[in-house]
């Protein structure tokens, strides 16, 4: 055909588009590594993680005069770093595998409800938000583990009370100003019951918000929980999580560098991961949601 | 609703918070209150001597008896007295520690401002330069580390191997108050420098700018007059709401530095089954953040009567 236009350029640029794909793909790695390291731990750990061998105390990694027989050398005890790493992963993806899914879950049903409804119950749980807001989910954690002791199980539950009210503020104030428009008036108007509004048209209005908060929680999730877990309130001492690691590291820390670093730049790493990887799902979901955090 | 009556309607519910969370704070710490192991020795231990002890304190009336007292001393002021030490009020010994604490979030806050809003204005005025990918290389690995982690590395390089710092307590005066400002501040730094520059970002671009260039005004009245003014309300709205965010950071940070704050004596009053100042401080402190959240909502009605009190 003669006469075609010389190409126009419509999408970015290609330096940006490549930007892009290297922003999301690396980040895209990196998460799958941390899957496979989590799921294969049993498999892919080349020690046993709790397996004391005072024998090969403070071994250096292999690139700092280490042998290979423990390619990130080892703990105050001997215990292979590379193997705990591996099964710390494990811990961290039960954390975000549980608390992510389960604070949007119940935040998500509150904060409709909540919109939905107004008046008392719309007040009453604003008010549990509040108070949520105004005790330090840190001191809570610490007093609930003094009462039935430090556990996984009661991080996990820590976690979901700490982290539930962002998704109910943000969908409780989205279902205010839906429920104004005209679509949910004209849906009432031919008899649609609650029920059927919920879920026909304010839950699907409100889960891109939902998906963009749940990617951004999951470094903060992380973070949070190894941080409890340091302050002696999550996996009980010897485990092998990235925050007991550090809490243990931490007196050796003049002596062998690599006890407590490896574990931190492994949950730095995280951390950048999934907020890279959140702020590109945000980005492509609701850029307007940009200075949500 | 006029102003003082949304005032009213503000106060109670900041009241029930506090309730709420005296409430739960005093049923958790009855469930796990053992005061024999805290007061006695382990020869004291006797059971007559037991039974005494919890006759004194009280707790051998029920519960919801001992929950009304607890809210009537509390309604009165008397927030109890420590198990331990020679029976002082909780509220004299949470005093110091508060302003301890209260040291360390003011330290916090001024290292992450003289840091963030110079970054802030001059990334976004100087977009894709240097300096701007330097803020966001800042923002990205600052929103990703762990800050006892952080505290951790800075305690071993500054204090231990050059001797710069302590390695905590509070007994330096200012030196021994920047290696936990930093790692405390880190956060604030991040979420302000992102706020500064957006908002520098979008106000450039708005009318009563180009107004002021048409003008003939000099770039530096520019930003310094209208621009930054403009693009700052957001970060004073986030600093109101972040208290909660710095005093739950600070308990953490406190616990690493061996700062003498309230989140340590919490903790430690925890660990020492410490309830009656366990209940007071948390109350304290919840109580703090829910005034300092009421003055923020009610004074933005007061500088700006556009908003309404409505759906808040």
């Amino acid at each position: 055909m003669a006469g075609q236009p010389a190409a126009v350029q419509l999408g970015p640029g290609r330096g940006v588009r490549w930007r892009r794909w290297l922003g999301l793909s690396v980040p895209a790695l990196i998460a799958l590594a941390l899957l496979v390291a989590g799921v294969g731990a049993d498999w892919l750990a080349p020690h046993d993680p709790e397996f004391i061998n005072l024998g090969a105390r403070l071994q250096p990694p292999v690139f700092d005069g280490g042998s290979w027989d423990y390619a990130l050398g080892t703990d105050q005890v001997g215990r292979d770093i590379f193997s705990r790493l591996l099964h710390g992963a494990r811990i961290s993806l039960i954390v975000v595998g549980i608390v992510v899914p389960g604070a949007a879950l119940i935040g998500t049903l509150l904060g409709l409800i909540s919109g939905w409804a107004g008046g008392l119950i719309g007040q009453l749980l604003m008010r549990l938000v509040d108070v949520q807001l105004a005790m330090p989910a840190i001191l809570f954690a610490v007093l609930l583990a003094a009462l039935v002791g430090a556990s996984l199980r009661n991080v996990i539950i820590i976690l979901l009370i700490w982290t539930w009210p962002s998704y109910a503020r943000l969908v409780r104030a989205d279902v205010l100003s839906l429920k104004q428009r005209d679509f949910v008036t004209a849906s009432r108007a031919t008899g649609a019951g609650p029920a059927w509004i919920l879920r026909k048209h304010l839950f699907p209005n409100v889960v891109n918000s939902i998906v963009i908060i749940m990617t951004l929680e999951v470094a903060l999730v992380i973070l949070a929980e190894a941080a409890l877990t340091f302050l002696g309130v999550g996996a009980p001492p010897g485990t092998a999580s990235w925050g007991v690691m550090i809490s243990e590291g931490r007196d050796f820390m003049s002596v062998a560098w690599w006890p407590i670093w490896l574990p931190g730049l492994a949950l730095l790493t995280i951390a950048l991961t999934g907020n890279l990887m959140g702020d590109w799902v945000r980005d492509a979901l609701d850029p307007r949601l940009r200075n949500l955090r | 609703m006029d102003f003082w009556n949304y005032f009213a309607l503000r106060l109670i519910q900041a009241l029930f918070v506090v309730l709420i969370v005296a409430t739960t704070v005093f049923f958790v710490s009855r469930l796990a209150g053992n005061p024999e192991s805290t007061l006695l020795s382990p020869e004291q231990r006797r059971p007559e001597e037991v039974e005494r002890l919890r006759k004194n304190l009280g707790l051998d009336k029920p519960l919801i008896v001992q929950y009304g007292t607890f809210l009537g001393n509390l309604a009165q002021g008397d927030f109890g007295t420590s198990w331990r030490g020679g029976g002082q009020p909780a509220l004299d010994e949470i005093g110091d520690r508060a302003a301890s604490t209260l040291k360390l979030g003011a330290a916090g806050v001024v290292f992450a401002l003289a840091l963030a809003l110079p970054l802030g204005i001059v990334a976004a005025l100087r977009r894709g330069t240097a300096i701007d990918w330097l803020s966001r290389f800042v923002a990205v690995i600052g929103q990703a580390t762990p800050s006892f982690w952080l505290g951790l590395m800075m305690i071993f390089f500054f204090a231990v191997q050059l001797g710069w710092f302590p390695t905590g307590g509070d007994e330096q005066g200012f030196r021994s108050l920047i290696l936990p400002a930093i790692a405390l501040g880190l956060f604030e730094l991040v979420a302000i420098m992102r706020l500064t520059r957006s908002g520098m970002i979008e106000v450039m671009d708005t009318d009563f700018i180009r107004t002021a260039r048409a003008k003939g005004l000099s770039e530096r009245v520019i930003i310094g007059r209208h621009a930054v003014r403009h693009a700052l309300l957001p970060v004073v709205t986030m600093l109101g709401l972040s208290l909660g965010r710095l005093i739950g950071g600070s308990v953490i940070i406190e616990m690493v530095f061996a700062w003498p704050g309230i989140g340590r004596l919490i903790i430690d009053s925890i660990f020492k089954n410490d309830f009656p100042m366990v209940q007071a401080s948390i109350i304290v402190l919840a109580a703090s953040i829910a005034l300092v959240n009421l003055l923020v909502d009610v004074s933005y009605r007061l500088i700006d009567p556009r908003i309404r009190a409505g759906d808040a």
